[in-house]
């Protein structure tokens, strides 16, 4: 078969080429689960804890330690400003046990739009597996926000721990103070191997999520065209952990199911024309740019997320990025949205 | 272990380098197995089967990338055991996926032109390969070479599994047209 010949070609191709895409070398960054986890297996054993303002708090070697899971360190990323870190982060320390696993919920970091818990699982034998889970039937997650996007890291090689960073970015204020997190059947992906156990039983934790609001509104109104479609910029909020902007487009008869090209992928235009294209300059000359994907090494947008809703015959649409190290307003120059620069100071 | 301290091993003809290698290359080799068999039974004895190829071909072979050597012969081995129970109607997976998929590779020219040495048509695709951006090749690569199911693939470089079938369309697409130009025939 021809087909088969070109797959027996391929298994002699360059070493370098195979090694370079082994299973594992896309770990640079922490991996990102699958949004919308499915709910709930039934009858799991409900267990929940409540945990006071700023609990266990003491018990971390240091914020900047607790906290580190939710930045990505590449080894030049700059350490996040202790003084915002306190502002806008706090400990939790919260823990839960069942069926010899404890999830433990690490710490929250969040602004006004975007949220990271970092959790912990910890069990006899968990080295070497990529751990993710379920959201309990009926939410009970961050006020009823919803699933999480979200990432595994193994921060401690040999502890038998891995960490779980769920992110969430909205288009409304997520609200402040007790935030649950409940997870169900945590499902074990031994590293590089293609069998899946799962962990029956559901975790329940209760934290406080406050924060002092950082973030700065910035002037909008202004207008712009994507592949064609009228945009005018409604609202555009930024923190030093993440950039927000609420946007109407116009389709005015535009098919939106039609594949535009974003190299190196392709999206439909509704996507693309909810998905600005957004650089933040900063003061020293450097970039954070979604104009580049992660791998580019410009990116600096850890998770994003995007939606829109049609009203009256327009898109009211909304994209949000969390950073991948914390981002301190006094060193921005400028934000530019497709093209329209937006001054900072 | 360095890897050149494992090959030393084999020249010595300890058995330990058996042991070594499967300390630091055993998920490696077992994953390239279980990708293309389905069965961790089949893998198990595939993986088993390339240590003993690599127990014989080192010495005299010193190869320059150990996990490449062994990726390729854990993949030969596996390929191999898979023809075989294919016969049998067993391990439907991500083999015949991927040979469907492959289907879009193939040039439409039809010729009685003997057909392209396999190593030339390796040169095709390493040059190929090399023409990508970094992202873009290894998802190739894995789903191609290590025979990795999209979903994994997705999961693992942060992209919707859409995404990937996507990029990966596009990129047969991009490989038949330089199959095509470069006048090779399968």
């Amino acid at each position: 078969m021809k087909n088969e010949k070109l797959l027996n070609a391929m298994g002699n191709i360059q070493d370098e080429l195979i090694v370079n895409a082994m299973p594992g070398k896309a770990e640079q960054k922490p991996r990102r689960l699958r949004r919308g986890l499915a709910v709930a297996l039934a009858a799991a054993l409900v267990l929940a804890l409540t945990v006071g303002a700023g609990a266990a708090g003491g018990m971390f070697g240091g914020l900047k330690d607790v906290f580190a899971p939710a930045f990505y360190d590449d080894g030049t990323a700059p350490a996040p400003d202790p003084e915002i870190l306190e502002k806008l982060g706090r400990p939790v320390g919260a823990s839960v046990t069942e069926n010899g696993v404890t999830v433990t919920v690490e710490s929250v970091l969040r602004d006004r739009y975007t949220c990271t818990i970092v959790t912990s699982v910890k069990m006899d034998g968990l080295d070497g597996n990529e751990v993710y889970h379920n959201w309990c039937e009926g939410g009970g997650v961050l006020a009823g926000l919803g699933s999480a996007g979200g990432s595994c890291m193994d921060v401690t090689p040999g502890d038998d721990t891995i960490q779980i960073i769920h992110t969430w970015e909205s288009d409304s204020p997520i609200p402040a103070g007790k935030a649950t997190v409940a997870i169900d059947d945590i499902v074990l992906n031994p590293h590089r191997f293609l069998r899946e156990k799962t962990i029956e039983g559901r975790w329940e934790l209760e934290f406080d999520a406050s924060y002092e609001d950082l973030s700065r509104d910035l002037p909008a109104g202004q207008t712009l065209t994507v592949e064609g479609v009228d945009v005018t910029l409604d609202e555009i909020t930024i923190s030093p952990l993440s950039v927000m902007i609420k946007h109407t487009a116009d389709p005015a008869g535009a098919d939106l199911n039609r594949v535009v090209e974003t190299e190196p992928f392709e999206e439909t235009l509704e996507s693309r024309v909810q998905n600005l294209a957004c650089i933040i300059t900063k003061k020293d000359g450097t970039i954070f740019s979604n104009l580049t994907y992660e791998f580019d090494g410009n990116c600096h947008f850890d998770s994003g997320a995007n939606n829109s809703e049609e009203r009256d015959g327009l898109l009211k649409c909304f994209c949000a990025f969390r950073f991948d190290q914390m981002l301190p307003l006094d060193e921005i120059e400028s934000i530019t949205i497709e093209g329209v620069e937006i001054p900072l100071s | 272990m360095e890897d050149r301290e494992i090959i030393e091993l084999y020249w010595e003809r300890r058995e330990d380098a058996i042991t070594a290698t499967a300390e630091k290359y055993g998920g490696y080799c077992r994953a390239i197995a279980c990708n293309i068999l389905r069965n961790d039974a089949d893998a198990e004895e595939c993986v088993n089967d390339a240590y003993f190829g690599a127990w014989n071909a080192i010495p005299p072979g010193r190869p320059d990338n150990l996990p490449a050597f062994l990726g390729k012969i854990t993949r030969n081995a596996a390929l191999n055991r898979w023809k075989q129970t294919k016969a049998k109607k067993r391990g439907a997976g991500q083999v015949e996926l991927a040979l469907s998929e492959l289907e879009d590779c193939v040039p439409a020219v039809v010729s009685v032109e003997q057909s392209v040495e396999d190593s030339a048509l390796t040169a095709v695709l390493d040059k190929f390969l090399y023409a990508q951006i970094q992202p873009k090749r290894n998802i190739f690569i894995r789903r191609y070479w290590y025979l990795s199911p999209i979903r994994d693939i997705a999961r693992e470089y942060g992209m919707s599994q859409s995404k990937v079938k996507s990029l990966l369309f596009r990129m047969r697409k991009e490989l038949k047209a330089t199959l095509e130009k470069e006048d090779i025939l399968l």
